[in-house]
C-alpha cells in the first residue's frame, strides 16, 4: 500500500449503518490511524478494525434501536416541519412538482383502475379456469340434442352450456326498452359457479313450461327499471307482448357471456326447440385444457352434424376452436388497455425524470443551505431524510390531487367507453387503485426525489462543494435525465401519432352511406296484430306518414341496420351453375322496404332500387351490393341475372339493381357480400325505420316518432338516434385509444419541453460567470449562444434516437389497433423527430438568448 | 451496577477510565485505557453501551463537542459525576472489606490465606 493508509472502508460503511452519528467510526478510525497502524502494521490493524466492528455490532445495533424509538418521533416531527417550511418558502417549484406528479399519478390511477376492473380482476365465476367458449358460433347451427351429444362424446367436458341470442322488449318502461339477452340452459348460472343476487337460477320446471315463463334480469336493469326494489322478484313483466315472471336478478359483478346481455330466459326442453340455433360454452372437467379438448369437441360436433343431416368438410372442422372464456370475453380489450397502461406508466416515468431534473437544479441552488446545516452537525442521513420528507410532502399532495383527478377522469371517460368493453360499468377508483397510487407515489419519491436529494446531501460532505465542484457531475446527471425524458416523450408521441394517423385513415373510410342527416328508430309492432301482408301494409303506411311531414325527405325500413349487431346469412350461387355441390359461399341477407336506399344515402351503381311494385305477387327480386355482384357473377352489371339463395334452391330471385358496398359491421371490417330483398316478398315484423331529414335531424326524429304514432300508437319505439352516432360508436375503441394516447402524447411533449428548457436555463444560470469571463476575453455573444444551443441539443438528439429505436421495437404491439397504417409508419417516424427538434429549439431559445446577452461586466461584478 | 446498586466489574473499569481522563474521556480513550491497563481488547460497542448505561444512572455525564478533525462526526466527552465517584468509593470499600484479613499470595499457594 503506497497511498496514505486508510481504515478499511467497507467495514467502515457497515459501522456507519450501525451508528449513524459517526461516533464509533471516528473513534475506531482515530485509534487505527494513531496507534494500531504504527504498532502492528496495516494487515493486523485492519484485522483488528474488522473484529472491533463485528464485536461492536450487537451493542451498536441495540443502542441504535433504543435511540431510534426514543428520538424518531421527535426527529420526524422536526423533519416534517422543516420540510413543510422549505416547501412554503419555495412555492413555485413545489407547485410545479405537485402539478406534474398529480397529472401523472391521476392518469395512472384511472387507467390502472380501468385495466384492473376490466382485464385483470378475476371473473366472478368460481370455475373461471374451466369455462371455455366454442368457436365459431354462427357456423354450426346445432340444436339441444346436438349439444347433448357433444357433452356425451367428450370425456373432458363436464357440462355443455348451450345458448342462443334473443331480444326482450321490455314494455314496462316508456319508451319501451329493448334488452339484448339469451336463452340459456336451466342451471346456467350454477354451472358458471355463480348465483343470482336475488331469486334463483332457472330450473328444469322453467325449461319444461310451454311457452317458457321465467326471466332473469341484470342488476343494471333491475336498478334502472325497478329502482332496485327487491319485491320486483316474483312480479310479472310485460315482455314483447306477453308476460313473464321475474325469477332472479344477477349480482352487480356478474359478467354475461356476451358483454351486452341484460336478460335471460330458459332454453325450452320441449320438441319445439329442436332446430333452435345455439352456440356453445362448456365447463371442462378439472385438469382438462382448452387446447386438448379441441380434438374431442371437433369429433363430437362432427357426429352431431352428421346426425343432423349436414355435410361436414375439413374446413368446417378446422374452424372449430375452443378458447378459454376469459380470453373470449377480454381478448379484444386486453391490447388497447395494456397499451394505455404502459403509456401512462411511461408518462409517470417521464414526470419523475422531470421532477428529478427540477430538484437537481434546486439542489445546486440549495447547496449553500445544505452545507450550513451540515456544518451545524447534521449528518448526511439526516439531510437526506429531510429532503426525502420534502419530496414526500410534495408527492403526497400530488397523490391526493391525482386521486381527485382520477375520479373526475373516470366520470368523464366512463360515458365515452365503447359498449363492447365488458365490466366497464364496474370501473371504480377504489381500494386497489388507491394502493396502486400509493406504490406509484413512493416510486416517484424514490426516483424523482431521493436521487437528487442524495446528490444534494453530499454537499454536506465537504466544503469543496460550496465552491462549486460537483456541479459538473450533477450537470451530467440532469443531461442524462433530459435525454431520458426526450426518449420517453418520443416513444409516446410516436404511439399517439400512429393512432391518430390510423384514426384519420379510419374516419376517411367511406361507409357506403351518408350518415349525416339520417335518423333511425327500431319499431316493434304489437305481437299478433300484424302478420304476412299486413306487416307490409303497416310499414307502407308508416313510410307514407313519415314522408308526408316536411321535416323528412325520404324514409325506409331495414332489418339489420349497418353497424348494429345482428344479421342473417344465406348461401348463394348464380342460377347458371350446374347443380352445386359441397359448401356454398354465403351472403348477408337484409330485408328492406322501398325508400331505404334513398333514406340511408346508398348510391345505385346500376339497375334500379326496390320499389312499391316489388310485392308478394310480383316476380321475386333482389338488389345486391357490388361485392356480391363480383362474387356471384364476376360482373359489375348482372342486372337481369338470376340468383339462387339457400341450399335447397327454392328461393330464386332476379337481380334488378346493384348498390354501393356498405360497411356492415364497422369501418375497419372488409365489406362482405350482401343481398337486399323487398319486405313485400319476405315479410318480417320488426324493422329499423330510417328517415333522411330535410335539415333539422332532431325535428326529423320527432316527426318520425309522430308518424309512427299516427299509424298505430301501440308500435313500440326503441333504440332511436342519429345514424352518425351509430357510426361513431362503431369506432369506439379506436377513438378512445386515440384520444387518450393523443392526450398522453401532448402531456409527454409538454413535460419534455419543460425538461429541456429547465436544464438548459439552469446551465446558463450556473455558467454565467464562465460565459462572462469568456466574453470579457473576446468571445462573441453569437458564439456563446450557439454553444448553449448545441450543448442543449446533444441530449435531445440522443433522446430522439433512443426514443425512435424504442418506438420501432414497441410499435408492433399497436398492430392490432392500427388501420391502414403500418406500425413503423415512415411518415410518423420522420415527422415526430422533426417536430421534436423544433420543440427542443423553441425550448432552448430563451436560455440561448439569455446566454448571448450575458453582460461580462455585470456578471463579474455580481460574483 | 446490579439490582443491589453495585457496579459490575466492566462498569467499574469504564468508570475508572473516565475518572482517569479528567473530563477528556471519549469512547476511543476509554477503550484504549482499559486495554492498556487490563490487556483486554474490549469492543468499542461494549464501551458505548456501558457509558450509556452509566449516564442513564447519573454516574457520568456527557457533552457533544465539535470534532475539528472528525469530518463532522460526533464526539462525546464524558466526565464523572459525584454519584459516580460515590459508586467507585463504595466499590473500593466493598473490595477492601471483603479482602480484609486475606492475603492474595497465600491463596495462590493453596493455603487458607490467613
Amino acid at each position: 500500500m503506497s497511498a496514505a493508509p486508510r481504515p478499511p472502508r467497507m467495514v467502515g460503511w457497515i459501522l456507519d449503518l450501525l451508528d449513524p452519528t459517526g461516533e464509533a467510526r471516528a473513534d475506531l478510525d482515530e485509534e487505527y490511524l494513531a496507534y494500531r497502524l504504527g504498532e502492528k502494521g496495516a494487515l493486523r490493524a485492519g484485522a483488528w478494525y474488522a473484529s472491533q466492528v463485528v464485536r461492536s455490532a450487537p451493542h451498536l445495533w441495540r443502542r441504535r434501536r433504543t435511540s431510534l424509538s426514543e428520538s424518531l418521533l421527535g426527529e420526524l416531527f422536526v423533519d416534517v416541519a422543516s420540510a413543510a417550511r422549505m416547501v412554503r418558502r419555495r412555492p413555485g417549484p413545489a407547485l410545479l412538482v405537485v402539478v406534474t406528479l398529480a397529472i401523472a399519478l391521476g392518469i395512472n390511477t384511472s387507467v390502472f383502475s380501468l385495466t384492473w376492473s376490466v382485464v385483470m380482476r378475476p371473473l366472478p365465476f368460481s370455475h373461471q379456469d374451466r369455462l371455455v367458449r366454442i368457436y365459431p358460433d354462427e357456423l354450426f347451427y346445432i340444436d339441444l340434442a346436438g349439444a347433448q351429444r357433444v357433452q356425451e362424446e367428450s370425456p373432458s367436458v363436464e357440462e355443455v352450456l348451450p345458448w342462443g341470442r334473443t331480444l326482450f322488449t321490455l314494455t314496462a318502461t316508456n319508451p319501451a326498452e329493448e334488452l339484448r339477452g339469451a336463452v340459456v340452459r336451466h342451471g346456467h348460472f350454477t354451472a358458471l359457479g355463480t348465483r343470482p343476487l336475488l331469486g334463483r337460477d332457472f330450473n328444469r320446471g322453467d325449461a319444461l313450461t310451454q311457452p317458457t315463463d321465467a326471466v332473469i334480469i341484470s342488476h343494471a336493469v333491475w336498478t334502472r327499471v325497478f329502482g332496485a326494489d327487491p319485491s320486483a322478484v316474483g312480479q310479472r313483466l310485460e315482455i314483447g307482448g306477453r308476460t313473464r315472471t321475474l325469477v332472479g336478478v344477477t349480482g352487480p359483478e356478474h359478467v354475461p357471456m356476451e358483454p351486452d346481455w341484460e336478460a335471460w330466459a330458459p332454453l325450452p326442453l320441449d320438441a319445439a326447440s329442436a332446430g333452435y340455433p345455439l352456440a356453445l360454452n362448456a365447463l371442462l372437467r378439472p385438469g382438462a385444457s382448452a387446447a386438448s379438448v379441441e380434438v374431442e369437441i371437433r369429433r363430437a360436433l362432427e357426429a352431431a352434424w352428421i346426425e343432423g343431416g349436414a355435410t361436414v368438410s375439413e374446413e368446417d372442422l378446422a374452424a372449430v376452436r375452443v378458447v378459454p372464456l376469459r380470453g373470449h370475453l377480454l381478448g379484444d380489450v386486453r391490447t388497447p388497455l395494456l397499451v394505455l397502461l404502459s403509456a401512462v406508466v411511461f408518462v409517470l416515468l417521464l414526470a419523475c425524470a422531470n421532477v428529478a431534473t427540477l430538484l437537481l437544479a434546486q439542489g445546486s441552488v440549495r447547496r449553500g443551505e445544505v452545507a450550513i446545516r451540515a456544518s451545524l452537525g447534521a449528518g448526511r442521513g439526516r439531510i437526506l431524510r429531510q429532503l426525502t420528507f420534502e419530496m414526500l410532502i410534495l408527492a403526497g399532495s400530488a397523490a391526493v390531487v391525482g386521486l381527485v383527478f382520477a375520479t373526475s377522469l373516470r366520470s368523464w371517460a366512463s360515458s365515452r367507453l365503447p359498449a363492447t368493453l365488458p365490466r366497464a360499468d364496474q370501473w371504480d377508483v377504489g381500494g386497489i387503485a388507491v394502493a396502486f397510487t400509493m406504490v406509484a407515489t413512493l416510486l416517484a419519491v424514490l426516483a424523482g426525489g431521493v436521487l437528487p436529494g442524495w446528490r444534494t446531501a453530499r454537499g454536506g460532505d465537504s466544503a469543496q462543494l460550496l465552491r462549486g465542484a460537483g456541479r459538473r457531475s450533477a450537470g451530467r446527471l440532469s443531461t442524462a435525465l433530459v435525454g431520458l425524458q426526450v426518449a420517453l416523450s418520443v416513444l409516446l408521441v410516436v404511439g399517439a401519432g400512429l393512432m391518430t394517423r390510423s384514426f384519420v385513415a379510419l374516419s376517411s373510410v367511406d361507409p357506403g352511406f351518408r350518415p349525416d342527416g339520417a335518423v333511425a328508430v327500431r319499431l316493434t309492432p304489437p305481437s299478433g296484430r300484424y302478420e304476412g301482408e299486413s306487416v307490409t301494409l303497416l310499414y307502407d303506411e308508416i313510410r307514407r306518414a313519415a314522408v308526408s311531414s316536411p321535416e323528412i325527405e325520404s324514409a325506409g325500413g331495414i332489418l339489420f341496420l349497418p353497424m348494429t349487431p345482428g344479421g342473417a346469412w344465406v348461401s348463394f350461387h348464380p342460377e347458371t351453375d350446374v347443380a352445386p355441390d359441397g359448401n356454398l359461399p354465403s351472403t348477408a341477407l337484409r330485408i328492406v322496404t322501398p325508400g331505404y336506399f334513398e333514406a340511408m344515402g346508398i348510391d345505385l351503381a346500376t339497375g334500379r332500387y326496390l320499389d312499391d311494385g316489388d310485392g308478394a305477387d310480383a316476380e321475386p327480386v333482389a338488389v345486391i351490393n357490388r361485392t356480391l355482384a363480383r362474387h356471384a357473377f364476376s360482373s359489375p352489371d348482372p342486372v337481369g341475372r338470376m340468383l339462387v339463395m339457400g341450399g335447397d334452391g327454392q328461393n330464386t330471385v332476379r337481380v334488378v339493381g346493384v348498390v354501393d358496398d356498405v360497411r356492415q359491421s364497422d369501418l375497419r371490417t372488409e365489406v362482405y357480400p350482401e343481398v337486399y330483398r323487398p319486405l313485400g316478398q319476405q315479410p318480417i315484423t320488426r324493422l329499423y325505420m330510417v328517415a333522411r331529414s330535410s335539415g333539422d335531424d332532431d325535428a326529423a326524429l320527432a316527426a318520425l316518432y309522430e308518424a309512427v304514432g299516427r299509424v298505430d300508437e301501440d308500435v313500440l319505439l326503441s333504440r332511436s338516434g342519429h345514424v352518425r352516432d351509430i357510426v361513431r360508436r362503431s369506432m369506439g375503441t379506436t377513438r378512445l385509444v386515440t384520444q387518450l394516447l393523443g392526450l398522453f402524447g401532448v402531456l409527454a411533449l409538454t413535460l419534455g419541453a419543460i425538461g429541456i428548457y429547465g436544464v438548459s436555463a439552469h446551465n446558463v444560470a450556473v455558467r454565467r460567470r464562465e460565459m462572462g469571463i469568456r466574453m470579457a476575453l473576446g468571445a462573441d455573444s453569437g458564439g456563446v449562444a450557439r454553444e448553449t444551443l448545441l450543448s442543449g441539443l446533444v441530449p435531445v438528439a440522443v433522446g430522439i434516437a433512443a426514443g425512435l429505436i424504442a418506438a420501432a421495437g414497441a410499435s408492433g404491439t399497436l398492430q392490432s389497433l392500427l388501420y391502414a397504417i403500418p406500425p413503423r409508419d415512415t411518415v410518423t417516424f420522420l415527422l415526430v423527430p422533426a417536430f421534436f427538434t423544433l420543440v427542443a429549439v423553441a425550448s432552448l431559445a430563451v436560455p440561448m438568448i439569455r446566454a448571448g446577452q450575458t453582460d461580462p461586466v455585470e456578471t463579474l461584478r455580481s460574483d | 451496577m446490579g439490582s443491589d446498586g453495585l457496579l459490575g466489574s466492566f462498569e467499574e473499569q469504564v468508570l475508572l477510565a473516565v475518572a482517569r481522563d479528567r473530563g477528556d474521556a471519549y469512547g476511543m480513550r476509554v477503550r484504549r485505557e482499559i486495554e492498556d491497563r487490563t490487556g483486554r481488547d474490549v469492543s468499542i460497542g461494549a464501551v458505548y453501551s456501558t457509558l450509556d448505561r452509566l449516564e442513564k444512572k447519573g454516574l457520568v455525564s456527557s457533552e457533544l463537542r465539535e470534532g475539528s478533525d472528525r469530518r463532522g462526526r460526533a464526539q462525546r466527552f464524558f466526565r464523572i459525576e459525584p454519584a459516580g465517584a460515590d459508586a467507585l468509593r463504595t466499590s473500593l470499600d466493598l473490595h477492601r472489606s471483603m479482602w480484609e484479613g486475606l492475603d492474595p499470595d497465600a491463596l495462590l499457594d493453596g493455603g487458607s490465606g490467613r
